[in-house]
């Protein structure tokens, strides 16, 4: 069968139970720019950022056993393995010196709302990646780099009204995928 | 939620998160390594052996400091042997290959008082890193025997020197790198050919 067909879940009972190369590699496609994207958000560094992220395909690797389908999706599995490489990364980096923490009021994010958004921006970049090319060019060009679509329209050579069929047929596709994924409900 | 309510919630969405990263080219290749390597690895086939056991020379089960120390006494080797250092008798010779053109090669002499002296040249593999060195390993019928660690200079070279048993046959050679004081296992970087 072609891995490629398979949902995240068959993919990683493949990997974990045939050990499946192919089935990892498709996982990797499917969630590299994701992964990077949140150990680079947490390390602020792209020399840790690699290291964390290999380690993190290699953690997906030794540890697809341990996934379980009724305890949540296969991303939020996936998500969890590449935040525990990020922190791990990030702990070992920095040395913790008792006494020298500053005594003031911490006014930004509570921890929970941003690991809430961490999770959001990463179903999303899983999501939009997994969107066709030309419907995840016309997103990127938009939300990333700030292009009308007038502006995505000339930078492609294409009529505006396929710009905006493209992406409104894209923002329906993310609607799914983001319902799927427990994001939007 | 109607569709213009669903549209309006993933357009906040795709506005609030920051726009992803570019994944390095070559990415694919080390996660593969990382996650696959060690099997890859395991499925050579080992073309001799001539005792069933050999003893492991756990470098890598050492504590940090020594291991500190292998890699500096190796750091210290790539600046005192070089490419013109002792003339060398190489009998065999075997090659590894990594991802971005990392490569090695590693001489071996002819076996003397039970030993048998080992040359292994690196060439592109950067740095470990702090906390960090590589490690080479030898297949050795179902054992993994450490041979060497070492790091490589800014410029990815490195030559070091060691020694194996003289009565020891291999079957697959390759690196890892190796966080000190972790465990063992870490991603392979460069094997045989």
């Amino acid at each position: 069968m072609d891995p490629g067909g398979l949902s995240d879940e068959q993919l990683l009972e493949q990997v974990a139970v045939a050990r499946d190369g192919e089935a990892f590699e498709v996982l990797y496609r499917r969630y590299s720019r994701a992964i990077y994207s949140l150990v680079q958000r947490v390390l602020r560094d792209h020399s840790a950022a690699d290291d964390a992220s290999q380690e993190a395909f290699a953690a997906v690797w030794r540890a697809a056993r341990s996934y379980r389908r009724e305890r949540g999706t296969a991303s939020a599995w996936l998500f969890a393995i590449a935040r525990n490489a990020a922190v791990d990364a990030a702990r070992a980096r920095v040395p913790l010196v008792v006494g020298e923490a500053p005594d003031v009021p911490d006014h930004g994010p509570l921890p929970e709302a941003m690991a809430i958004a961490e999770m959001e921006a990463f179903e999303v970049h899983v999501a939009v990646d997994s969107l066709p090319d030309r419907e995840r060019e016309v997103i990127e060009l938009a939300y990333y780099s700030g292009l009308s679509q007038t502006e995505i329209a000339d930078r492609l050579s294409l009529p505006l009204g396929t710009v905006k069929t493209r992406t409104r047929s894209a923002l329906a596709r993310l609607a799914g995928v983001l319902e799927e994924a427990g994001v939007t409900r | 939620m109607s569709a213009n309510d669903e549209f309006e919630r993933v357009e906040q969405l795709l506005r609030s998160a920051p726009a992803p990263a570019a994944v390095p080219s070559g990415m694919l290749d080390v996660a593969r390594e990382a996650a696959l390597g060690g099997r890859e690895a395991q499925r050579r086939t080992v073309v001799s052996v001539a005792r069933p056991r050999v003893p492991r020379l756990r470098l890598g089960r050492l504590t940090a400091g020594v291991a500190v120390m292998a890699a500096a006494a190796a750091a210290a080797l790539v600046i005192g042997v070089g490419g013109n250092g002792t003339p060398f008798d190489a009998q065999t010779t075997i090659a590894l290959a990594g991802p971005n053109e990392a490569s090695a090669t590693v001489d071996f002499g002819a076996a003397k008082q039970g030993t048998r002296p080992m040359l292994v040249k690196i060439h592109n593999l950067r740095p470990a890193g702090p906390g960090w060195y590589y490690e080479m390993w030898f297949r050795v019928s179902n054992d993994e025997v450490s041979a060497v660690t070492f790091n490589t200079s800014s410029s990815g070279d490195a030559t070091v020197r060691s020694a194996i048993s003289a009565d020891m046959h291999w079957g697959t050679c390759w690196v890892t790198r190796e966080k000190v004081g972790g465990p063992d296992g870490g991603p392979v970087v460069l094997r045989s050919t």
